[in-house]
């Protein structure tokens, strides 16, 4: 198990080259002048000139990329030109509340989806399967920040009992988690829904019916755990969707986490922090991913970290 | 109806299920009685599709429902009337009455617990054991159908075909059942291990003096392993009878175009002879003998109904028009 | 069949529910008295406060309740009003500005204010090249409460400099942690300061002026338009700033107060005078004659702004406002366009910021269509549609000016433009050249205004661009809070704030 923890991270340096190679280039060929931005628009040529030379903005592209790996591998991944501070420590200073979220999103999404799943297919072709297919994809369809305003609306303008944004007033996060986690649970449903279905269609649930095992006891214990696989990979590839800040709820309510921050980064041309918290967010997903798969190999028997089935 | 014996393990009388799909009913079984005593191996022979399948979940209703419904029909198994029970109380008679094991070896294990925690289950739920009990029992079942012990904390995908296909015998007799329903356990394993099986499976039921039916296509396992047969057509028995009278004494023209359809090495022929033709759909029965459109012995006599039973022995029954003719014979 | 109808059902109600929540609109109750501590809402996080390197509008919310300036400023008679400097003199030769400086003034931390701080101040003003000491050498102190700046050579707009926002007196020696550590001497301190959260400020006890209404600030990060206009209505917030966009709903509810920079923002529609068609007079006076401002402004921002006739606007010293701009004539449009010798019209693309300019440039291109001139609209991204204007390769453009003296309105049409990267209207004209170049040298206030006077009279005479109307930032609050003063370069200044009841 060690050894597979090393070799997966060890796999995260060529992602992590391939992320920064790519993110670097796309953003130096974005339109806008950073240091005109910095300096403002009607700032004195040679001042942006200076700031330029100063910013290294005047190197070719590859040497620029070159200086940023080589602090990169120091741990440096440069000076956000907004605060002035160091990019890591504006991205770690965002990164809990973004967690935060991102653990109650999913918390939202799970309580909802996994028992209306196993409903809709024990009980296929009942109303509650139809209305949480339809309500599913009315998740789904539903966009994040039209759903965050109404909240806001609704629990913060008329009924006064929910905070309009921000993360310190309490019960902050429900609004958010409510938001990004409706959008989540259409796909989770679904997936909890249709692996159910294929699983108490299987020869081995029979089995179970046969030496007496009663009807709910069947999907609990026995349907249940099969069905989970599939969809405790969507929910670890959700989360680590998550983890990259779901920007526009984040917007919307105001709740400083990573997703706002990297936006606005992109907005105001502030070149380091954007690349950061993008080649950061990398790692992220690639971690999650990680846990995602040492997960599966704990809940299936037949799975093997390194490989193949046995 | 058939006639009543004083050590009935299992009673199906005029059982009837149908499959009501969008498309149409399909009439799996019709009518159907059959009697299995205790001690008794009845072997259920029929082609696929013939109802084998559906009569055996009939027993324990394991019928999917829907889009199954029971017609009409009762079956007594140990004195109960099945179909008057509640849910809860045929749970406790799954597995523990009576238990069914299935054709397909490789899929019949849940892969996400230990062959330990399969056979533990049946045992914590029937015999109130707790968890260390039921656990060494079940290690002891592993010994029975011949796997060591040891591996009882392994998982299903550990294992061999054969070996799986004894952990679910493991599994089925537990709790000591007093029948055990059958169904083509040995179809789906190569030949060798095929005769392993049965004949661990013969031991067994020898030794719990177990009652069993068993549901196969094979002649040649039911004459290794059967005290009686009963043939089964479009949801019909159309002949029953001892071993020795079904295999010496074939008396419908079905079971005898079963015989002769085997290969036979001293015969010299050099084609298979099949029955022509194929069995009847589901859901478009005709309304006189089912096998009359195939039988070269029909006559325009066969169309008029369902065939009664005509009876040579106490034991031995045939299903057919022609035996109306005191003449006719094969 | 069952399934069919249990899922229309199931989408039937599904749908009520959405409808349901749509119906539930309007705001609820406002807060019964009136809190000690107001909220304002800002747009992006305010992470570093330098007032030599961050100038993002939110930024000046601080600078002006924290800090003080050398000098203050009269919007009504554009004259210059003594604050930490209590008198001042200019050498005849411009060389030398003498400030004499008050004598009870502390910093937040306690200490005296004296005339090292403010020669601290200019010198790290020119090492960071803040632009708010053109032209000067260096400060000198004379003694703990006199200071004096050394110039390079006469420039007029030092004094300009010194009351806007961003020209913040702080501590000797702070050095950049000034971002971080916001050390000033004025009517406000720094209560508590959780980046990406909030900043609360509270009133200064031992403050050297007048005491504000408001004791405590709460300044929040409130990104989404909509969620701020909403905050405002149910109480969370009491300020915050509205795009054009949410005018229309801030003015359909009669609890808020609309606040607007009519004053200090000009919004103008530039011209590129190498086009072949731009550079002929005619076309662009016809193009002129055919834009209708007002129709713009009821459009775009529900008629809250004022037609602009120059590029100054009225309360900015320099304002030219005996010119009046040419009248809204479609006929006479048509008329000079034949006479140019494009009676049947021509192409013109027009590049724009989009989110700001969308509204405004969909009305000018209908407007030009009347007189047979085809615009095709060339809506950018801020920093895309920058580097194309500033390139000089746009044709029409929108943009705007905001700031505390003529010269930086003005100053884009100096011909110094062409080649220094800002180059918005490819013009070459002696006149104004001339004018501005007189202006920025000359230290007598009436005179440098004739300069500029004359400079917008050869823009409004050579058409040199449509100036359109003022007035580009909204705040709203609840009716009953008042003193919310929009400034020039898109700060606000809150010390003014009050209840009123």
């Amino acid at each position: 198990m060690l050894k597979y923890i090393i070799k997966r991270l060890l796999l995260l340096i060529p992602v992590i080259l391939g992320v920064t190679a790519i993110v670097f280039f796309i953003m130096s060929l974005a339109p806008g002048d950073p240091a005109l931005s910095i300096l403002g628009p009607d700032a004195e040529p040679e001042a942006v000139e200076h700031l330029r030379e100063e910013l290294g903005l005047n190197d070719p592209v590859i040497v620029q990329y070159a200086n940023y790996m080589w602090d990169f591998i120091h741990g440096d991944l440069g000076t956000s030109y907004n605060s002035g501070r160091p990019v890591l420590e504006e991205y770690l200073y965002f990164f809990p509340a973004t967690f935060k979220l991102a653990f109650w999103s999913m918390f939202v999404a799970v309580i909802i989806s996994i028992p209306i799943g196993i409903i809709s297919a024990v009980k296929q072709y009942s109303l509650i399967d139809n209305i949480g297919m339809v309500g599913a994809l009315a998740g789904l369809s539903i966009p994040n920040f039209w759903l965050g305003l109404m909240l806001i609306m609704v629990f913060s303008l008329n009924l006064g009992i929910l905070p309009s944004g921000g993360a310190t007033a309490p019960g902050a996060v429900i609004l958010p988690a409510i938001t990004i986690g409706t959008g989540l649970t259409a796909t989770i449903t679904r997936m909890m829904r249709s692996s159910m279905l294929e699983t108490i269609r299987q020869d081995y649930i029979r089995t179970a019916r046969a030496k007496g095992v009663n009807s709910k006891k069947v999907i609990t214990g026995h349907a249940l755990r099969n069905a989970l696989i599939p969809v405790v990979t969507v929910i670890c590839m959700d989360f680590g969707y998550c983890l990259a800040g779901a920007s526009t709820t984040e917007i919307v309510f105001s709740w400083p986490g990573i997703g706002r921050l990297t936006v606005n980064a992109i907005n105001s041309q502030d070149r380091p922090l954007a690349i950061g918290c993008l080649i950061m967010t990398a790692i992220a997903i690639c971690v999650s991913n990680m846990v995602m798969d040492i997960l599966y190999a704990i809940i299936d028997p037949r799975i093997k970290l390194t490989g193949g089935s046995k | 109806m058939d006639k009543h014996y004083d050590d009935e393990v299992l009673r199906v009388e005029d059982l009837t299920v149908y499959y009501e799909t969008d498309e149409g009913t399909a009439k799996a079984v019709n009518n159907l009685d059959l009697v299995v005593r205790k001690g008794k191996t009845v072997g259920l022979v029929g082609e696929t599709g013939s109802g084998k399948t559906t009569t055996a979940l009939s027993i324990l209703r394991l019928v999917p429902d829907p889009p199954g419904v029971i017609k009409s029909g009762k079956v007594i198994l140990d004195g109960m009337d099945i179909y008057s029970l509640t849910e809860g109380e045929m749970d406790m008679v799954r597995g523990y009455h009576a238990s069914m094991i299935f054709q397909d070896p490789m899929t019949a294990l849940n892969p996400v617990m230990t062959v330990g925690d399969q056979i533990a289950e049946t045992l914590r739920i029937h015999e109130g054991l707790d968890k260390k009990a039921s656990w060494e029992k079940a290690e002891e079942m592993l010994k029975v159908v011949g796997i060591p012990p040891e591996r009882a904390k392994e998982f299903p995908h550990q294992f061999s075909g054969g070996m799986k296909q004894r952990v679910v015998i493991a599994i089925a007799l537990a709790c000591s059942p007093k029948l055990m329903i059958a169904d083509e356990p040995t179809t789906a394993l190569d030949v060798t291990i095929q005769a392993q099986v049965l004949r661990e499976m013969k031991e067994l039921r020898d030794k719990y003096e177990m009652s069993m039916i068993m549901i196969t296509h094979d002649l040649g396992i039911i004459a290794q392993m059967c005290d009686e047969v009963a043939v089964i057509y479009a949801g019909r028995i159309i002949e029953f009878g001892e071993l020795r009278e079904i295999f010496k004494d074939t008396k419908h023209p079905y079971t005898q175009g079963l015989f002769d359809s085997l290969p036979k090495i001293n015969d010299g022929r050099d084609m298979l002879q099949p029955i022509p033709g194929l069995m009847p759909d589901p859901m478009e029965l005709p309304e006189g003998c089912a096998f009359a459109p195939r039988c070269k012995y029909a006559t325009e006599k066969c169309n008029q109904g369902i065939p009664p039973k005509h009876y040579f022995s106490d034991s031995h029954y045939v299903a057919c028009w022609r035996y109306d003719e005191p003449e006719f014979k094969l | 069949m069952k399934k069919n109808w249990l899922r229309t059902l199931s989408l039937v109600l599904c749908l009520a529910l959405c409808f349901g929540l749509i119906g539930c609109g309007g705001p609820g109750e406002a807060e019964e008295g009136n809190p000690e501590q107001i909220v304002i809402a800002t747009d992006v996080d305010l992470k570093a406060l330098d007032p030599m390197g961050n100038w993002s509008g939110a930024c000046y919310y601080i600078y002006w309740t924290c800090y003080d300036r050398l000098l203050g400023y009269d919007y009504e008679t554009g004259e210059f009003l003594p604050e930490l400097a209590t008198s001042w003199e200019v050498s005849e030769d411009g060389m030398e500005y003498i400030f004499h400086l008050r004598d009870d003034v502390k910093w937040h931390d306690g200490t005296q204010f004296t005339a090292k701080d403010v020669v601290y101040t200019v010198k790290r003003g020119i090492e960071t090249q803040c632009g708010n000491y053109p032209s000067v050498s260096h400060a000198e102190a004379i003694d703990d409460f006199t200071v004096k700046y050394i110039m390079n050579e006469p420039n007029s707009l030092v004094l300009d400099k010194q009351w806007i926002g961003d020209a913040a007196i702080i501590q000797d020696g702070c050095g950049d942690d000034v971002a971080t550590n916001i050390m000033g001497t004025g009517a406000y301190k720094v209560k508590e300061w959780h980046i990406g959260e909030h900043l609360i400020i509270e009133a200064n006890p031992d403050y050297w002026g007048e005491q504000p209404a408001i004791k405590e600030i709460k300044y929040v990060t409130m990104p989404e338009a909509n969620a701020r206009l909403m905050a405002v209505q149910a109480g969370d917030v009491h300020v915050a700033s509205i795009p054009a966009a949410n005018i229309k709903a801030a003015q359909e509810d009669e609890n808020l107060t609309i606040y607007t920079n009519q004053s200090t923002s000009l919004n103008y529609l530039g011209m590129n005078h190498s086009n072949e068609y731009l550079s002929n007079k005619l076309v662009r006076q016809a193009i002129y004659h055919a834009i209708n401002k007002q129709d713009i402004i009821d459009a775009a921002l529900e008629g809250y702004a004022v037609q602009a006739d120059v590029l100054v606007p009225p309360s900015i010293q320099g304002h030219a406002k005996d010119i009046k701009g040419y009248e809204y004539d479609v006929e006479k449009a048509k008329a000079l366009l034949a006479e140019a010798g494009y009676a049947d019209g021509f192409d013109l693309e027009l590049t724009y910021r989009t989110g700001m300019y969308d509204v405004q440039a969909q009305i000018i291109q209908a407007q030009l269509k009347e007189i047979g001139i085809n615009v095709t609209l060339d809506g950018r991204e801020s920093a895309a549609a920058s580097e194309k204007i500033n390139a000089g390769q746009s044709q029409l453009n929108l943009g705007y000016r905001g700031s505390s003296n003529a010269d930086y309105y003005l100053s884009i049409m100096h011909s110094d433009r062409m080649t220094d990267g800002r180059n918005i209207l490819n013009l070459s004209n002696e006149g104004i050249d001339a004018a501005l170049d007189k202006a920025k040298t000359t230290i007598d206030t009436d005179a440098r205004t004739q300069e500029y006077i004359k400079c917008q009279q050869i823009a409004h005479d050579e058409v040199v661009v449509v100036p359109l109307y003022s007035g580009t930032v909204f705040n709203i609050s609840p009716k009953n809070l008042a003193g919310v003063q929009l400034l020039p370069t898109s700060g606000s200044d809150h010390r003014q704030i009050h209840w009123v009841e």
